[in-house]
């Protein structure tokens, strides 16, 4: 099973997406918050300055402004600052010529941001009187390093959290994969009719929990179907002893009495035994259905079996002026039960005579040898099965030919289904154009 | 023919009252006991040709009482009678140490069959050289030939003959020659027994003065040379 149908993993990822998208959401809302506060107060740092140096020019005029300058502009080389006289000649400062102003930007509030030696800054003039305007501002690199910088730590803090996300969910997953894999194998036997199997319990987890529904469940399921078994048994028992007894009075009867009567008894005789026939069928139907019949599952020469089946039906159909045809791989390593077996294809065969009898037609009966699985397939030159109808064929009881209602049980093709699903395999049908091509698929070895 | 000594063991009391009174007809001599504890001490006290064992009775069913008469080194032939019907049963059954086998409800000339069968079977020692009237099968080198004429029989119609000609004189139910010549356990509808029987006897009888393989009507088949 791949990673991505598993719902724990699937649920992990959406989760961790969510926590992705607001994580981001907050942190770009810090960064932005960040960058306009940092501006806010390198901005107001500026008006200190200006304020200052205003300060310093009235006290001590422009000397002691240029002292003043040199000495912030060494003790901070992030700041520029430039004082010039009211025509913009160069008076004292760090930054010799102004910025051009085609590459000077305009800012709300007065500032203007232009590069120096592709560093951008920004400041502002400050006119101190009307011989002297100040230039003072301060670089904008520093700010947008340590956003750039907080922007890098933030974008591998998220990629760590989606990291995390995706093998947290992994190992979350396959946890659980685990889990309800056991879950699975142990169920696997208790599938195929071993209704005696439980689910081990470990912990109080709700791991814990399901496994004890499971296995309340299974006991529930037990119990209904040891008093299934039991039931089949008793009526098995029980119905077939007077049926037997009206069995054996009805022959008696026969051998007694006159011609025109023995007629007739017979006649009930073969309703008799077609009633205990359609009785048998359904009883081992239940029992493969119920599981209550284990798989004998010994070694089957299936290549032999079908090729013994050929020759017993062979003259049957050379008597309906119909052609059995053999096809058959030599299969090795087939294990089953033969006498199932040879009921399934019996009552194939069977089906061909009494459904699909057209003279002159090829009925094909094949095994072939798939590697691990085994087909055979029985195919006929009859009418066929409508493809809307082949499901319903494969039900009890159901003749698709109305105009046939004597004949048959309804029962052959749905025990032929039963015991190839017994076998762990199943019963397909097909067109064969004209026609209906049966065919079982079965494992080799069921498990 | 010596009468068959034949002891039933079946719980059901009427089934039981009316077999026994068929079988008495046909010339067997019947025991019958009502659960398996009774039919061992029957076993131990007199001398049985053929059991016929009901799987299913109260105080030890039909498996137990078969085992414990194998345990006594008894080969006496046992013929189960089940409505179970199941294949692994039926397994169980041979395994218990049963030689046939025969699901309720049978006809009752199905069973009459077997248990002649079996009686019979008990005093045959394995020919290779079989013969009937004009007919003789050689089982080692598979040939058959009526008078100086050979037959030409393939393989599954000479195991055919040859299971019939063992038990010349008795009646062979369609169901046994399917085990027996086919190996084959289900029941079968159609009448694929009767096609390959008629192929035979057109080789067998056809061109011969007196017919060999004869039906008999809702039982089965019998070789024998009188009519």
């Amino acid at each position: 099973m791949t990673l991505f149908r598993l719902s724990s993993f699937r649920a992990a990822l959406t989760f961790t997406l969510i926590v992705l998208v607001l994580v981001g959401l907050v942190l770009g809302l810090v960064l932005t918050r960040l960058g306009v506060q940092l501006r806010d107060m390198q901005d107001r740092q500026v008006w200190r300055e200006i304020a200052s140096l205003s300060q310093i020019y009235e006290q001590d005029g422009a000397r002691g402004l240029a002292l003043a300058v040199s000495a912030l502009s060494d003790t901070d080389p992030g700041m520029v600052l430039r004082f010039s006289s009211q025509l913009g000649a160069f008076l004292g400062g760090n930054l010799q010529y102004m910025p051009l102003p085609r590459i000077t930007e305009q800012k709300p509030g007065g500032w203007i941001e232009f590069p120096v030696q592709n560093r951008n800054m920004r400041a502002r003039f400050a006119k101190l009187d009307n011989d002297v305007v100040l230039l003072i501002g301060y670089d904008l690199q520093d700010r947008d390093d340590l956003l750039a910088d907080m922007r890098a730590v933030m974008l591998a803090a998220l990629i760590g959290l989606s990291l995390l996300g995706v093998f947290g969910g992994r190992i979350l997953a396959d946890r659980a994969r685990r889990q309800v894999a056991a879950v699975n194998a142990e169920l696997q036997p208790v599938m195929a009719g071993a209704l005696n199997r439980r689910v081990t319990v470990s912990g109080s987890d709700e791991w814990a929990e399901m496994a004890d529904h499971i296995n309340a469940m299974l006991d529930r399921l037990e119990q209904m179907m040891a008093a299934t078994k039991q039931v089949s048994d008793n009526l098995a028992h029980d119905l077939r002893s007077p049926l037997t007894r009206l069995h054996i009075r009805l022959q008696r009867l026969a051998e007694q009495a006159e011609p025109a009567l023995a007629g007739e008894i017979e006649e009930a005789l073969a309703e008799t035994d077609g009633l205990l026939r359609s009785f048998a069928a359904l009883l081992t139907l239940s029992r493969l259905d119920s599981g209550v019949t284990k798989l004998a599952r010994k070694p089957v020469d299936i290549t032999a079996l079908v090729s013994d089946l050929h020759d017993l039906f062979e003259a049957v159909f050379a008597d309906a002026e119909m052609d059995l045809l053999l096809e058959a791989d030599t299969v090795q390593g087939f294990f089953g039960d033969t006498a199932l077996l040879q009921q399934a294809l019996s009552n194939l065969l069977e089906n061909v005579l009494t459904h699909a009898k057209r003279r002159g037609s090829k009925v094909r009966m094949a095994v072939h040898d798939k590697g691990a699985m085994v087909e055979l397939s029985i195919a006929d030159g009859g009418a066929g099965i409508a493809p809307q109808d082949r499901v319903r064929a494969q039900e009890r009881f159901v003749r698709l030919d109305a105009s046939r209602s004597g004949e048959g049980s309804g029962l052959g093709l749905s025990l032929a289904a039963a015991i190839a699903s017994h076998h762990g395999g199943r019963l397909s049908l097909a067109d064969n154009k004209p026609g209906l091509v049966v065919t079982l698929t079965l494992p080799k070895r069921a498990s | 023919m010596t009468d068959i000594r034949l002891l039933l063991v079946e719980d059901d009391r009427e089934a039981a009252a009316l077999l026994c009174d068929s079988l008495r007809r046909d010339g067997v001599l019947v025991t019958h006991a009502e659960n398996g504890v009774a039919g061992l001490q029957a076993v131990e006290e007199n001398t049985f040709d053929v059991l016929v064992v009901d799987r299913m009775m109260p105080e030890m069913d039909g498996v137990s009482m078969v085992k414990a008469v194998r345990a006594k080194s008894d080969r006496t032939p046992v013929l189960f009678l089940s409505a179970l019907g199941e294949v692994d049963d039926r397994v169980d059954g041979f395994d218990a140490g049963a030689d046939d086998y025969l699901v309720k409800p049978y006809a009752y000339a199905e069973l009459l069959a077997r248990i002649t069968a079996l009686a019979r079977r008990s005093a045959d020692a394995p020919e290779t050289e079989l013969q009937l009237a004009d007919l003789t099968v050689d089982a080692l080198a598979r040939t058959a030939r009526r008078g100086d004429v050979e037959l030409d029989v393939n393989p599954r119609e000479f195991a055919l003959l040859e299971f019939l000609l063992r038990r010349q004189g008795q009646v062979v139910t369609r169901a046994m020659l399917l085990e027996h010549v086919w190996n084959y356990n289900v029941d079968v509808q159609t009448n694929v027994v009767d096609v390959h029987v008629s192929r035979l006897r057109s080789k067998l009888d056809k061109d011969f003065e007196i017919p060999l393989l004869h039906t008999v009507r809702g039982q089965g088949f019998v070789l024998k040379a009188d009519k």
